[in-house]
């Protein structure tokens, strides 16, 4: 039990008097309140639009106004001399879309003869690009609805009934994991929390290399064991200290929120070991680690969507911790869950360290048989 | 000055001799240093598995489940619609709102579609009629897609009832069609019409792996070198030394660079409209980052701290550019804070030459930007490589004063 206790205090020690260390802490910190607060906005603003009249009526005039008045474009109100300039300037991508209204477009509506008008969307960022094409549809939607309603209306139809004649179907959302739609909510756990992952991979090699053959193994046990302490507490920093940079809170409670953060924190650990020994404690094997460390966000399915990944990516991401664990983020987050509903998540974990126990076993089994064989030579030859 | 010269030229092939031996020395497996494995594995394999990773470029078919509790036949031809999306894909049909709730809880689809029993009843007689697509995920990328998909799909149906009505009361069917839709939209997706996900974002991520390239192996060797007690920046010419260091990794960065403009870029179709241009980029990203590399590496102590300051780099630098979310957007300080590094507007011309212009001249002022950053940072780096041997200088000289025979 000293030996334990022994390996923990000197390991935290070790941990506190390195300055890289700190840095490194400082830096998964700064790097994790960066990426959140990058999305601290949610959705896209005030995105630049041009919009050439060149039919000058006054339903041309309500099409820009509305298209100025959603929250996502905003009408620029000295726009590009010429379509030339226009253009440049989607190029450079000082406008996020151009909407052209023809000569003769209210005519048109008035006879009853389809009226053309022209977007162009920047889509070579689709963020951008698919967020201005919802604000158009919509606005061109609605005012659509309108000019169908005063027809219907001309026809006799009573004015309570005419909308539902117009647009005789809604489709409506519900997004009660992510209300807004907001991208905050979308992206900034899931970058924020990453970076503790990618931490406590670190944390568990400053134990692990460079190799210590005739450490014992209660001691190396009390290491990992501060590993895991120092790295929880940084979890739970980034949880609630540098998500609320974006808004966001966990809805779960306190205890739910730390038992997922342990499950990850123990299964980095383990990972990070069994790593080690398959690799025999050399050097690639912190750079294999390092390496899935940082492929496993974008394997975790949390951004680039789970079925659309490559089987053998998905065969490796499915040994990364941090996979099951964004499972489990995308429920204790945004809705207040229990333990129960974790179980999923919790379960692949679970199974997830007992591979890891077994890759350690086998892999220290297998050593010792290929010490026990290299003696045997030595014996031999003397 | 011939002297200098020569002295420099000195330094700088020590540089690259020492560089040499600890890329391809060590025979033993605890002898190597590892430099080699960073320098073949992060251009290689990263750009490998990211372009594989995205090679399917967009997600369709997004799953569904199916909540239908009309049953009539606009309902039916409703749910043949939706299914017609390329965007959608029906996985089943549930009996009751909790059931289907209990079945996107256990992931067995991303939406369900709920259409309420007084769906036709309603549109009969003229009432408006709610159709519910509800997810509990929070994957914005995945709903856009599924949502716009779902809502095309209703406001088609609505344009074909409104129709519908208009030729009941008479109207011929042209000018009912054109009622019933009164305004059409020429919509025109500029740069990247197919608007798939993995060309939008590989490609910034790939020119992020040749940054980590550079960054790291020569921060990664400066460590290996001061674990094992060999000078970073030796004097005379400590600058010519580290340049030395620097050439020896130079090929590995240029191939690197070339293997992705040259090679990933062009075959998954993401070079855009000039291959040449994109690669003329990712190279002199490649010798603006030199500087910077340099000094990464006279921070670093050792192998481990390598990694462990520069791989919390990446994603902060790749998500704050304004590559992905747009600059505009930004918080003014973050916005700030990512002027200082050339993957910023590195990343931005990227975003033009991939997809918008082949001609370098339209990236001018992010390739000035670049340069004067290289520069900047050039002349950092040699503030600190100095620094560093000036420091080292006065620790042998104490050392020498307080244990006789060691001469600095």
């Amino acid at each position: 039990m000293s030996t334990l206790l022994q390996g923990f205090t000197a390991q935290l020690r070790a941990l506190a008097v390195r300055r890289v260390n700190w840095l490194m802490l400082a830096l998964c910190v700064g790097a994790a309140a960066l990426s959140v607060a990058t999305y601290r906005q949610g959705a896209m603003r005030e995105m630049p639009a041009a919009v050439y009249d060149q039919d000058g009526t006054g339903l041309s005039r309500t099409l820009v106004r509305s298209l100025d008045a959603t929250p996502e474009l905003r009408v620029v109100t000295d726009p590009p001399a010429t379509l030339d300039d226009a253009q440049a300037a989607l190029v450079r991508g000082d406008l996020t879309a151009v909407v052209l209204i023809p000569d003769g477009f209210t005519a048109d509506v008035k006879r009853g003869r389809r009226a053309e008008l022209v977007v162009a969307l920047d889509m070579s960022n689709i963020l951008v690009g698919k967020t201005a094409q919802r604000a158009t549809q919509r606005v061109l939607a609605t005012l659509g609805a309108g000019v169908q309603l005063s027809v219907v209306e001309k026809l006799g139809v009573p004015r309570s009934s005419a909308l539902a004649r117009v647009v005789a179907i809604t489709a409506t959302e519900a997004l009660p994991g992510n209300p807004g739609a907001s991208y905050a909510a979308y992206a900034s756990p899931a970058f924020g929390l990453s970076f503790a992952h990618i931490l406590v991979l670190f944390l568990a090699w400053t134990v692990l290399w460079p190799p210590a053959p005739h450490r014992p193994r209660l001691e190396t046990v009390g290491r990992l064991a501060a590993c895991f302490v120092t790295g929880l507490i940084a979890a739970l920093a980034l949880t609630y200290g540098v998500l609320p940079l974006a808004g966001l809170s966990p809805a779960s409670g306190f205890g739910v929120v730390t038992a997922a953060l342990a499950a990850l924190v123990a299964a980095d650990l383990l990972f990070s070991t069994a790593v080690c020994a398959v690799f025999r404690g050399g050097l690639i094997g912190f750079q294999a680690t390092v390496l899935l460390g940082m492929l496993s966000l974008m394997l975790s399915g949390l951004t680039w969507p789970w079925d659309t990944i490559p089987p053998p990516l998905r065969a490796v991401s499915s040994a990364i911790p941090f996979t099951p664990f964004g499972r489990a983020l995308r429920l204790f987050l945004p809705a207040p869950v229990g333990l129960a509903e974790l179980a999923g998540p919790f379960a692949w974990m679970g199974l997830q360290c007992l591979g890891f126990l077994a890759a350690i076993a086998l892999a220290a089994g297998a050593e010792r048989l290929l010490a026990l064989a290299l003696a045997r030579r030595g014996e031999v030859r003397s | 000055m011939k002297a200098w010269l020569a002295g420099w030229l000195r330094s700088l092939h020590q540089g690259l001799t020492e560089e040499w031996t600890i890329l391809f020395g060590g025979h033993a497996r605890m002898e190597r240093s590892g430099v080699l494995t960073v320098l073949l594995v992060i251009p290689l394999l990263y750009p490998t598995v990211v372009a594989y990773l995205y090679h399917a470029e967009d997600a369709q078919e997004r799953p569904a489940l199916l909540l239908d509790l009309d049953g009539s036949a606009l309902s039916r031809r409703l749910t043949l619609d939706l299914e017609a999306a390329p965007e959608l894909r029906f996985v089943g049909r549930t009996a009751s709102l909790d059931q289907g709730q209990a079945a996107l809880r256990r992931g067995e689809a991303e939406l369900l579609v709920i259409i309420p029993d007084d769906l036709s009843r309603k549109v009969k007689r003229g009432e408006r009629a709610q159709v519910a697509f509800w997810s509990p995920g929070g994957n914005v990328y995945t709903w856009s897609l599924a949502f716009t998909a779902a809502s095309n799909v209703v406001a088609t149906e609505n344009a074909a009832l409104a129709a519908g009505r208009f030729m009941r009361m008479g109207m011929p069917p042209a000018v009912a069609r054109s009622r019933a839709a009164p305004i059409a939209t020429g919509e025109r997706r500029l740069f990247h019409p197919s608007a798939g996900y993995g060309r939008y974002l590989a490609v910034g991520v790939l020119l992020v792996v040749l940054q980590q390239l550079v960054l790291i192996s020569l921060a990664f060797s400066a460590g290996v070198r001061r674990e094992r007690g060999v000078p970073v920046g030796a004097p005379p010419h400590p600058l010519a030394h580290v340049s030395g260091m620097s050439l020896a990794h130079l090929p590995f960065w240029l191939g690197g660079a070339a293997f992705i403009g040259l090679v990933i870029l062009p075959w998954m179709g993401w070079a855009g409209p000039s291959v040449l241009a994109t690669s003329a980029l990712l190279f002199l990203f490649v010798a603006v980052m030199g500087p910077m590399a340099v000094i990464m590496a006279s921070l670093v102590p050792d192998r481990m701290s390598a990694f462990q300051i520069l791989m919390f780099l990446s994603v902060p630098l790749f998500v704050a550019s304004g590559f992905t979310w747009p600059a505009a957007q930004l918080p003014r300080a973050v916005e700030l804070l990512t002027y200082a590094f050339p993957v910023t507007p590195a990343l931005r011309a990227m975003r033009i030459l991939s997809m918008k212009s082949g001609d370098l001249r339209a990236v001018l002022p992010e390739l000035a930007w670049m340069v004067g950053l290289g520069l900047g940072h050039a002349a950092l780096a040699t503030f600190l490589v100095l620094r560093l041997v000036r420091r080292h200088g006065r620790r042998h000289a104490r050392l020498a004063t307080a244990v006789p025979g060691i001469s600095p």
